[in-house]
């Protein structure tokens, strides 16, 4: 997958601030971003740093006292002329934004119950959804809705589709929203923490259903989450995302295996593992993350890092090349930082990993 | 780039330690001690302009309904049959042409006798100086419809934590209670209520009133059943705090904006309906002046003497509109998520 | 009966038996939230009930600490009834022995109050004639308590991030001192970064006190951190119940081990290709108004039928 890989996105240093009478909150403070064809590319982070944000820039939706400071987001698709266009989502005005969003991109969202009309039919959500961009009617338009709630797992469509939403459970209701996302054939699938709704046994299948999709549609998806057992399921490339920008980006392999920003440590350190005893003491990253509204000095991470640097609170660590797919904004990468290893308790649980991997294949 | 502001001079080389946390000790401290809530409403507030204007012309209203009776060479009730229906004469303006005390050419100031008076509004049919009864009435209607809002009020407010918190019975026979009273129309209650009564400045205070606590009962119900689900109220009620202290120290609180609001809204209600009752003749007694009784008594004549009614009939209108914006600038700041 | 069955030394510190709690809807339809929930809780230990959204878990925390009135059952508590009506004494001795935490660090706390007045709710209810300086202290020292600094006693709660306004609920939950302490969800809105800290400070807190923990969740990975016995609740009834050992080690019911099944493992190369089990109660034909407890081994139970109970078990 390394030579023919093709770029549909290209976000390029992102800034977007919220306007509020305490101040301006720079939520996302310089991201870049690469999606590829039929890559499916994670944004994990936290509450707050600004997964979300960046993620709606792409979709246009923004929030009145949003601003956009500065930044590209040049997307590539085949138009309905067969030719290759390229197009900067930024500077779109909010109509061509509208045609794209309706045949390129679409967006599943957290909660299934709020994207759906309590109101109309499944059937009559759907069947808006596709009219925009096709021309089919009557019997047309009715077979293509039986046949994206086949897509997407749902049985006895027909009788699915004369339901209204609240007669549906959560996760059939998920599977709704996807259907009506996927009925414009997008190229880019953006999914905002779809499952974190859902019950635990209900969210698995959802994960399987983006998954499959996917690779079936060969589409590109985006996904948000903060769930890191979410990512190393669905994920080909990780963004560790913390206080409004990328700290660590790689592929999956390169972030759980072989983390090296101290912020991945610590996220991986302090999930419960299900190999780990009961009487370990849970890692945790101390303190609170910083409130945006304050100018950051420095590492974001800083103040809640074990392995800081002096440099770490007065100079923006820039990014450190790994290898060619895998990079960090830490000092501990310069070479003249001192030698720093991970904790071993999370060394000795990627060895684990390593070798229950191993195992499973 | 927030790393723009390192000095240049330092010596990056040797900041590769380890950091000395003692140091940088204060940067999880401060974190979120910068938010306000009030400076955020207050910023809400000030970034309205329709409420930042009638917030002044309403102080200013007030000031003038306070001082202008005082400073008045005139009395609102003195009455002098020598100089009835005078018109608007006021220094400086008279120069202009406009305000000059004449009417038709003549100059009525100096045929009363009076050549070096001013009367600014001029005077009424009974020779009473309008400038000074127009302050005087404002002053009486302002001060009608605050002592019976605040009143209407402090009732609205008690029925409706009470209404509201212990539900079940007590709410339903409470609510029933509103429901009869409100569905008699609000003019009706308050035109009977004061025929039985007698017009008079405590019983226009007493009717006004009792049509006014509907609307803030059931603005502060609705909130309370809001809060009374919440899990701060829960948690009070796991701790085996009285209802009493969970409904004044947990739940009151958080109907204050609301209260506020609708407590803004009510004023110009109130003074409207003062108006109506004084304008269908049933407003207090003469020789006291309200905005009501004013309009009441310059309508008959407002063919002839407009300036009678206009004057009245300004600072009412100013009056209720500057209220009603004023609510709706206090109501974007406090309550955003109604507005 | 005794879906627990706890056999220990002492007598446990709540004991809940044929609890139910219906409530009626519009259209005269009755929902069975909790339906016959057996378990004890021992004193200082923690006993976590798992089940996902509509199981019941979080209506039986509120009945047992009395925020409802409960259908049927009993509820005895520090040796106390507390399934009926409360007397004055037993209802004084409930609410500074049991106290809750809530799930939401937003709603929880009210925004109009200064932290050191929410800490202080217990307080001001049942000692309002207490010196402003005792006061004052014991807030200073259960804020110290649970990593707060005492600086901050004076601001309100939108001042705080979420984890820290969940340490004022925990404060304010552990202000009187109780033997049990509800938390009904109360890091499942923390971030996973938090969510450890706040573990972590119920672990140590629970050593120095010997309070009891009933910790609700949907999420067994935490649970299982923190829990030495565990129940599993599906659709108002416990299906599964035992040491949380037992549980893991042995899970026994189709929806235990598809709640197992379902803890994500953060590891790429194994989560890719795993498929959890997929439970259906309806299309397994699992009624569970037809089964009934049986013991498995210890203090392991199960809810099923004869036939379903040795199926399962191989």
């Amino acid at each position: 997958m390394t030579s023919e890989r093709k770029r549909i996105l290209k976000i390029r240093d992102l800034r977007v601030s919220f306007k509020t009478a305490n101040g301006l909150v720079h939520a996302v403070r310089g991201v870049d971003l690469d999606v590829y064809r039929g890559e499916t590319v994670a944004i994990v982070g936290e509450s707050g740093s600004g997964k979300s944000v960046t993620a709606k820039q792409v979709m246009g939706i923004r929030t009145r006292n949003e601003v956009v400071e500065s930044g590209t987001a040049e997307f590539t698709y085949v138009g309905s002329d067969g030719a290759e266009h390229t197009v900067d989502l930024m500077s779109l005005s909010d109509k061509e934004m509208v045609g794209l969003k309706g045949n390129h991109i679409a967006m599943v969202f957290q909660d299934p119950l709020t994207s759906l009309d309590p109101t109309m039919t499944i059937e009559r959500q759907l069947a808006e959804g596709i009219r925009e961009h096709t021309d089919l009617t009557g019997s047309d338009l009715h077979a293509r809705c039986v046949e994206l709630l086949e897509l997407v797992g749902i049985t006895e469509p027909e009788a699915r589709l004369k339901s209204y939403p609240h007669q549906l459970s959560g996760g059939m209701r998920q599977r709704v929203v996807i259907a009506i996302a996927l009925s414009c054939d997008p190229d880019l699938l953006i999914c905002d923490e779809p499952t974190t709704a859902l019950d635990v046994t209900i969210q698995a299948r959802i994960l399987d259903l983006i998954i499959e999709l996917q690779r079936k549609l060969g589409i590109s998806v985006i996904f948000i989450t903060h769930n890191l057992g979410v990512v190393a399921k669905v994920a080909d490339y990780v963004n560790v995302m913390y206080a409004g920008k990328i700290v660590e980006a790689g592929t999956t392999e390169d972030v759980f295996f072989d983390p090296r920003h101290p912020y991945t440590w610590g996220l991986l350190s302090s999930m419960p593992s299900v190999s780990a005893s009961r009487e370990e003491r849970l890692f945790t990253i101390k303190g609170n993350p910083p409130n945006l509204l304050n100018e950051i000095v420095g590492d974001a991470f800083a103040p809640r890092n074990p392995f800081a640097l002096e440099i770490d609170f007065v100079k923006e660590p820039p990014r450190f090349e790994v290898n060619d797919h895998h990079w960090a904004a830490t000092w501990l990468l310069d070479p003249r930082a001192p030698k720093v290893e991970m904790p071993a308790q999370l060394r000795s649980r990627i060895a684990q990993m390593r070798q229950d991997g191993g195992e499973a294949r | 780039m927030t790393t723009s502001n390192a000095s240049p001079f330092v010596d990056e080389d040797a900041l590769f330690r380890p950091a000395d946390f003692m140091a940088h000790a204060d940067t999880d401290e401060r974190e979120y001690a910068n938010y306000s809530y009030i400076r955020e409403t207050v910023n809400r507030f000030l970034s309205n302009k329709g409420a930042l204007v009638s917030l002044v012309v309403i102080s200013l209203i007030v000031l003038v309904a306070i001082i202008a009776p005082l400073v008045s060479p005139y009395s609102y009730s003195d009455v002098n049959s020598s100089i009835t229906n005078l018109p608007p004469r006021i220094p400086g303006l008279e120069q202009l042409g406009i305000c000059d005390g004449t009417q038709n050419g003549v100059d009525l100031y100096a045929e009363a006798g009076i050549p070096n008076e001013y009367h600014f509004f001029g005077t009424d049919g009974l020779g009473r100086d309008v400038w000074t009864r127009v302050w005087e009435g404002t002053r009486i209607s302002l001060v009608i419809a605050l002592i019976a809002v605040v009143v209407g009020v402090l009732i609205g407010i008690v029925y409706g934590l009470v209404s509201g918190y212990f539900g079940g019975k007590v709410d339903i026979v409470m609510q029933r209670f509103t429901e009869v009273l409100s569905s008699i129309p609000q003019l009706v209650i308050t035109t009977l209520l004061i025929v039985v009564l007698q017009p008079g400045l405590a019983n226009i205070v007493i009717v006004l009133f009792i049509t006014g606590w509907i609307d803030m009962s059931r603005i502060v119900r609705a909130q309370v059943l809001k809060c009374k689900t919440q899990e701060f109220t829960l948690a009070a009620r796991t701790l085996g705090v009285s209802s009493r202290d969970i409904i004044f120290k947990e739940i009151l609180p958080n109907t204050m904006p609301q209260v506020v609001v609708t407590f803004m809204f009510s004023i110009p209600n109130a003074i409207f309906l003062e108006a109506f009752l004084a304008f269908i003749g049933l407003g207090i007694p003469a020789p006291t002046a309200s905005l009501g009784t004013m309009i009441n008594d310059g309508y008959n004549a407002a063919m002839i003497y407009p300036y009678q009614v206009l004057a009245p009939v300004m600072v009412l209108a100013i009056l209720m509109l500057g209220f009603n914006l004023f609510g709706d600038g206090l109501r974007d700041a406090l309550d955003p998520e109604r507005s | 009966m005794g879906a627990a069955g706890v056999v220990e030394q002492g007598g446990p510190l709540l004991s809940v038996r044929n609890l139910r709690q219906y409530f009626k809807i519009p259209g005269g339809n009755v929902v069975k939230a909790v339906d016959d929930v057996s378990f004890d809780i021992m004193p200082g230990e923690t006993f976590g009930l798992v089940g996902e959204s509509g199981s019941g878990k979080s209506t039986t925390g509120r009945a047992v600490i009395r925020l409802d009135d409960i259908t049927s059952g009993s509820i005895v508590f520090d040796g106390d009834d507390i399934s009926g009506k409360l007397s004055k004494e037993v209802a004084q001795r409930l609410r500074t022995n049991m106290s809750m935490v809530f799930q939401d660090p937003m709603a929880s706390l009210n925004p109009y109050r200064k932290v050191i007045d929410t800490i202080a709710t217990g307080l001001d209810a049942h000692r309002p004639h207490m010196d402003r300086r005792e006061r004052e202290e014991l807030v200073y020292q259960m804020m110290d308590r649970v990593g707060l600094s005492r600086s901050q006693a004076n601001r309100y709660p939108s001042q705080f991030s979420g984890g820290q306004r969940q340490r004022v609920g925990l404060a304010r939950a552990l202000i009187m001192n109780p033997k049990l302490v509800i938390a009904d969800e109360a890091i499942s809105a923390l971030d996973v970064s938090i969510q450890a800290q706040v573990v972590n400070l119920m672990r140590d807190i629970q050593q120095e006190t010997g309070a009891a923990y009933l910790f609700i969740a949907h999420d067994l990975s935490m649970v299982r951190y923190i829990s030495d016995h565990i129940a599993v609740m599906h659709l108002g009834h416990i299906v599964e119940s035992g040491r949380t050992d037992e549980i893991f080690s042995h899970p026994v019911h189709p929806y235990t081990r598809s709640l197992i099944s379902a803890i994500p493992r953060f590891n790429p190369q194994v989560e890719r290709d795993r498929h959890p089990l997929v439970y259906d109660a309806k299309a397994q034909g699992i009624r569970y108004d037809e089964g009934s407890y049986h013991i498995v081994s210890g203090t392991h139970s199960v809810l099923a039928t004869d036939q379903q109970l040795e199926a399962w078990v191989d």
